[in-house]
């Protein structure tokens, strides 16, 4: 019993989910230094060497996974859109964790009409599906790294905010905060000394739950067409290319696509094992 | 209880109306249409009529409200692109839209929650392991990775099913799949944690007691003790699903709803979107409202306070 007590606590994150992490951090890392390490320019194409067969096809080819219908290597490309798709979802997240964490912890500390006026906010936005809400602003602000960004904070904030919201009505009341509030504390001063410091675990399993959508809403719109434009690229993007040489080239579309799926499968892995560890309560809720 | 439905029917007409007063206002706020609709080097008069046929010259809040107005008398504006009746483009590609969400929702239902149930009773087995397993992958794949993956096994190597557009019902084998995977794992997994909840509490032992069989204790006690919090998700995965039906019409050149508005928002087709995010809006907030209606007839409890 006292061994496997110390056993747990020399390791205490199960192998899966440190390989989980340390894979996904080597992505995050590869993927943001792909500037440093293969500077290339993603415009310049060469039409003599377009569609050239990857290695395990063709084991004297000097590119790995062959090279796209503009003659560009698409290693170097899948690293790139990588990049792209991960700033922009990271970028996305942390301006959609701002919103929504600041509208829920107004909407909890106000009440009333305050609050009402949030949560019918709330209602409107979940009433529109994300993808749509995506296409609307592609259309109003052409498609753009910035757009794709903008609606993720306009699609992701409503979580955020009804997650610190409700946060914050139960610590409301709690005897620490008021001890707080009769010795002179301001209001400021309780929401960043106490109330974000109680809500932080739960915040970061949402952050981390969330993350895995705005990967797949980055991707979606940029398959779309109403996300990243050529000459940038990001995984959609790729696989959206890659579709048209499906029948010859059926690795053109599949290799984007199992980084996306890699993504998403590492962070939902690891979300759900944080949720479990930080927050039992919300084990069975989805 | 008639004050609650009454309250809760305005709230949600009030949502869809400010859904569509934002989303007008939006898209009229980014500039002039009548620029990128003429060519460079238009003649003044020629702009000047396209603005009056498309009725562009009145001052915006005249445009707002003969639009709502046009919402029910029927009059929902002419496409910049089609030059046609929103509504006409909208009645053409309606069908195909329904017949497949229809297919995909009855499949969510009669394959998830049969699913979540057997993951719940067999609980810790082999065979909730693997359901659960299957069902993380399933809703971690992005339904258009699936949709080229099932393009690319059964239309180009195997050459089973058609790869696109719509007519038999073989079309609708790789769509339906695409779309109803996700959503159909998500209602498995939570069927399952749920069902799982109810699943130890006293009641069921007290039927079981009474010497009713298993299954019947799980379906009559068990599954309708455990419907509500999975028909709350059904009625938010409505959302996600149609927000997916665009991504999979686009994948198989579905000539619904979908493919319209992705065109249209490409070609900043305005009168195109705001109808379209209206109906959407309008459709999901109404799903909604009977969403929170049902639960007064699962749950005695709900009806009687």
């Amino acid at each position: 019993m006292k061994k496997n007590k110390l056993l747990r606590k020399r390791w205490p994150v199960p192998p899966l989910i440190l390989f989980l992490m340390l894979s996904f951090v080597a992505i995050v890392v590869v993927a943001l230094l792909a500037p440093v390490l293969m500077p290339v320019d993603l415009a310049a194409n060469d039409l003599t060497t377009r569609l050239l067969l990857p290695t395990f096809k063709d084991p004297t080819s000097e590119h790995l996974l062959g090279t796209d219908y503009l003659g560009r290597d698409v290693a170097v490309r899948l690293v790139y859109a990588t990049r792209t798709t991960i700033e922009i979802s990271f970028t996305g997240m942390l301006f959609a964790t701002a919103v929504g964490t600041a509208l829920g912890i107004v909407a909890g500390l106000c009440g009333g009409k305050v609050d009402q006026v949030i949560s019918f906010l709330t209602d409107v936005r979940l009433s529109v599906p994300t993808t749509f809400i995506g296409i609307i602003f592609a259309c109003i602000l052409g498609a753009t790294p910035l757009t794709t960004v903008v609606v993720m904070a306009i699609t992701g904030w409503s979580s955020f905010c009804r997650l610190v919201r409700s946060q914050i009505i139960q610590l409301r009341g709690a005897k620490f905060i008021e001890a707080s509030r009769s010795m002179g504390a301001s209001g400021v001063r309780i929401v960043f000394e106490h109330i974000l410091v109680n809500i932080a675990s739960p915040l970061i399993v949402q952050i981390t739950m969330e993350l895995s959508g705005f990967i797949l809403l980055e991707s979606t719109l940029s398959f779309l067409g109403l996300g990243i434009q050529p000459p940038g690229t990001s995984l959609g993007v790729m696989v959206s290319n890659g579709r048209d040489y499906m029948l010859t080239h059926w690795w053109l579309a599949i290799a984007p696509s199992a980084v996306i799926v890699l993504l998403i499968l590492q962070i939902s892995l690891i979300g759900d094992w944080l949720r479990d560890k930080l927050d039992p309560k919300l084990k069975n809720a989805s | 209880m008639k004050r609650y439905i009454l309250m809760r029917v305005l709230k949600a007409l009030l949502t869809i109306w400010a859904v569509y007063t934002l989303v007008f206002f939006l898209t009229r706020v980014t500039g002039d249409p009548i620029e990128w609709l003429t060519i460079a080097g238009a003649s003044d008069s020629a702009k000047e009529t396209l603005r009056e046929n498309l009725g562009l010259d009145l001052p915006l809040w005249q445009q707002y409200f003969k639009s709502l107005i046009g919402l029910f008398t029927g009059d929902t504006g002419i496409s910049y692109y089609y030059a046609r009746p929103v509504s006409e483009l909208f009645a053409e590609r309606i069908g195909p839209t329904l017949s497949l969400g229809a297919i995909v929702m009855a499949v969510t239902v009669v394959v998830g929650i049969p699913l979540g149930v057997l993951a719940a009773v067999r609980h810790n087995t082999l065979l909730d392991r693997v359901t659960m397993s299957t069902a993380v992958i399933g809703s971690t794949v992005p339904n258009f990775v699936l949709g080229i993956l099932l393009i690319f096994v059964f239309a180009l190597k195997l050459r089973l099913l058609p790869s696109g557009n719509t007519g038999t019902p073989m079309h609708y084998i790789m769509p339906v799949i695409a779309m109803s995977v996700g959503p159909t794992a998500s209602a498995a997994r939570l069927t399952r944690s749920s069902l799982l909840d109810v699943i130890g509490q006293d009641y069921l032992d007290c039927a079981r007691a009474k010497g009713m069989r298993e299954w019947m204790v799980v379906l009559k006690h068990g599954l309708r003790n455990a419907l509500i919090p999975v028909i709350t998700i059904l009625g938010a995965q409505l959302s996600a699903m149609i927000g997916g039906s665009v991504v999979v019409e686009t994948v198989f050149a579905w000539p619904g709803i979908g493919t319209l508005l992705v065109t249209s928002a490409q070609q900043r087709d305005f009168p195109v979107v705001v109808f379209g995010v209206l109906v959407i809006a309008a459709s999901v907030t109404f799903v909604n409202l009977l969403v929170d209606l049902s639960y007064g007839l699962l749950d005695p409890r709900i009806r009687n306070s």
